[in-house]
């Protein structure tokens, strides 16, 4: 299986993402420029954290116009997997792929810390291997994760099961400590944390516990499934 | 020495000479369906209430019609007009039935128009503006509507009002090009329009700045018969500055790209519902420097743009989308936009 991974001027956490791919999955990956519209027949999207186009205008709003969000657009809506991470997160919002939006964290700070999550939704590509209601811990690093969308569709949010994942505490202002959600097919997925931070576990670190790795074994499982 | 005429001079019987208010058409003798028209050395306003003698001015209009006339063959228009002669005040002229109603056709408001609606003098409008008006001089010409012009019955047979606007607005693109071309700003003008001897439509009567509104497009100087009726100016030396100006242009040369320039704003707020950190922020602030009678603040985003678009309703569109898919997101923002035309100089207070 081949696993693309998309790099926009400004990412940086894709080599992250690769890395996750190459010794974690143990699996090929690809690296897509932001201006290439051709995915090379890959399974699976990773769109990583980092910036992009200065997130000039909001956080993502550039990016969503690159010729490789529109394949990636193209992709989604055959059901292909496809995981935002943090900016990939906010880019899959602003590209309409997964509801709601990001806006500023209420403590007007960029914040750079452990969080504890817990895993609502086990039907996506990048869950399945999670236990419903599983408390996992991940790091967070972002200064605009604060969730927002309009109360109809934050219902309509809850009633689908589209939250994926909730902050166990308030972090950064979320409506309903949102931290991750997917769209109504399950296929693609976002979140503000990042798991692939947190591939490996490392008894002498309490960082370290390896719960980020569940993300692309789930995918490599369900790939593995349909291959 | 004046007389008024009922109905288009050129309307009237093959046999006999007739005048009208600034022009005389005689048959030719010999030559059916032409005839000879004498472009007068007078000068009418407000429906003839405002009235001068001007030597030289037939020959202008003469001249400037021919330019005009021109211009519009060379861009495969059918007119009435066959050459200037023998006079250089004259005009040779294929006989039509002419259809008694006066075509407006207007891109900035000036005249009568912002008298109506009450507009500003100069204000461009959104879109080319067409306007009938009902040949009666008694009446006044006054305005008139497609049902009424049905009820009159004042179209002939395989003429459509829809075919005239067509018409006249593709007139309009040929006039503003080319006005444009000498710096010149082409406000609005009248045309008429007439039936030949086989039922083909054809554009009849003058082309002379009588019946135009020109500006300069940089200092707003008046080139057009308000000279006369406002009294700002000499009018055979000003008919003379823009025929030198309109000489230069050659039709082959013009450049059909009639965009303007707008100016736009977009404003971006947080939604009304949607906690906005930064303003909290912003007036916790204001209150901490002592002003408690500040009760609300929204920190937003402005942008300016300069957009080049055929016209206004065109800007529009671009604009809406652009700030309603690009510029905000309507989950946690509300947009605003407003977009108006780069002033034109009319030369008018």
């Amino acid at each position: 299986m081949k696993i693309g991974v998309i790099i926009f001027p400004g990412s940086n956490c894709d080599e992250d993402c690769v890395d996750a791919v190459r010794f974690g999955m143990k699996e090929t990956v690809v690296k897509l420029w932001h201006n290439q519209d051709d995915l090379q027949n890959v399974d699976a999207i990773l769109v990583p954290g980092g910036f992009s186009y200065g997130d000039y205008l909001r956080t993502g709003a550039i990016a969503r116009f690159s010729p490789v969000m529109q394949a990636v657009a193209e992709f989604s809506l055959k059901g292909g997997p496809v995981l935002g991470i943090c900016n990939g997160f906010q880019i899959l919002t602003e590209a309409g792929l997964l509801p709601g939006a990001l806006t500023k964290n209420t403590s007007l700070r960029f914040q750079c810390e452990q969080v504890m999550l817990t895993v609502e939704n086990t039907n996506t590509p990048f869950t399945r291997l999670f236990q419903q209601d599983e408390m996992i811990q991940l790091p967070i690093a972002h200064g605009e994760g604060n969730y927002v969308i309009d109360p109809e569709d934050l219902k309509r949010l809850e009633d689908n099961h589209q939250v994926v994942f909730r902050y166990q505490q308030d972090v950064n202002g979320s409506m309903n400590r949102i931290a991750g959600v997917c769209n109504e097919k399950g296929n693609v997925v976002g979140l503000m944390p990042h798991p692939e931070r947190n591939l490996f576990e490392n008894t002498d670190s309490p960082l370290w516990n390896g719960a980020g790795a569940q993300f692309f074994e789930s995918l490599k499982s369900l790939l593995a499934a349909v291959t | 020495m004046t007389q008024t005429v009922q109905g288009s001079p050129e309307t009237l019987s093959a046999s006999h000479s007739r005048e009208g208010k600034s022009k005389v058409l005689t048959p030719l003798s010999g030559e059916p369906g032409l005839y000879q028209v004498t472009f007068k050395d007078a000068a009418t306003a407000f429906n003839g209430k405002k009235f001068s003698e001007i030597p030289g001015k037939g020959r202008m209009t003469a001249t400037i019609s021919t330019h005009l006339f021109s211009l519009l063959h060379h861009f495969g228009i059918q007119t009435c007009w066959v050459k200037q002669g023998p006079g250089d005040n004259q005009c040779i002229y294929r006989h039509l039935e002419m259809i008694p109603l006066e075509v407006v056709v207007r891109n900035i408001a000036l005249g009568s128009l912002c008298k109506r609606f009450n507009l500003e003098q100069g204000q461009t409008l959104k879109q080319p503006l067409v306007e009938f008006f009902l040949k009666d001089d008694a009446a006044n010409d006054p305005q008139i509507t497609e049902e009424m012009i049905q009820e009159l019955n004042l179209l002939p047979n395989g003429v459509s009002l829809k075919r005239m606007k067509e018409m006249a607005l593709k007139l309009n693109e040929i006039f503003v090009a080319y006005f444009q071309a000498t710096d010149i700003t082409c406000a609005d003008f009248k045309v008429e329009f007439g039936i030949d001897a086989q039922g083909q439509m054809m554009l009849g009567d003058e082309l002379s700045p009588d019946n135009f509104r020109l500006r300069d497009a940089q200092t707003g100087e008046v080139l057009d018969k308000d000279v006369f009726r406002l009294e700002l100016a000499e009018l055979v030396p000003t008919y003379e500055k823009l025929l030198a100006r309109i000489a230069q242009v050659k039709p082959e040369s013009l450049k059909f790209e009639t965009l303007k320039t707008y100016q736009a704003s977009v404003w971006v707020n947080s939604r009304k519902n949607v906690l906005s950190p930064e303003s909290k922020t912003i007036l916790d602030a204001i209150h901490a420097f002592g002003h408690s009678e500040v009760t609300h603040l929204e920190a937003g985003k402005q942008f300016q743009l300069v957009i080049r678009s055929a016209n206004q309703v065109e800007a529009e569109k671009t604009l809406q989308k652009l700030s309603e898919t690009l510029l905000s997101n309507p989950v946690i923002e509300d947009v605003h936009w407003h977009v108006c035309p780069v002033a034109v100089n009319t030369g008018e207070a």
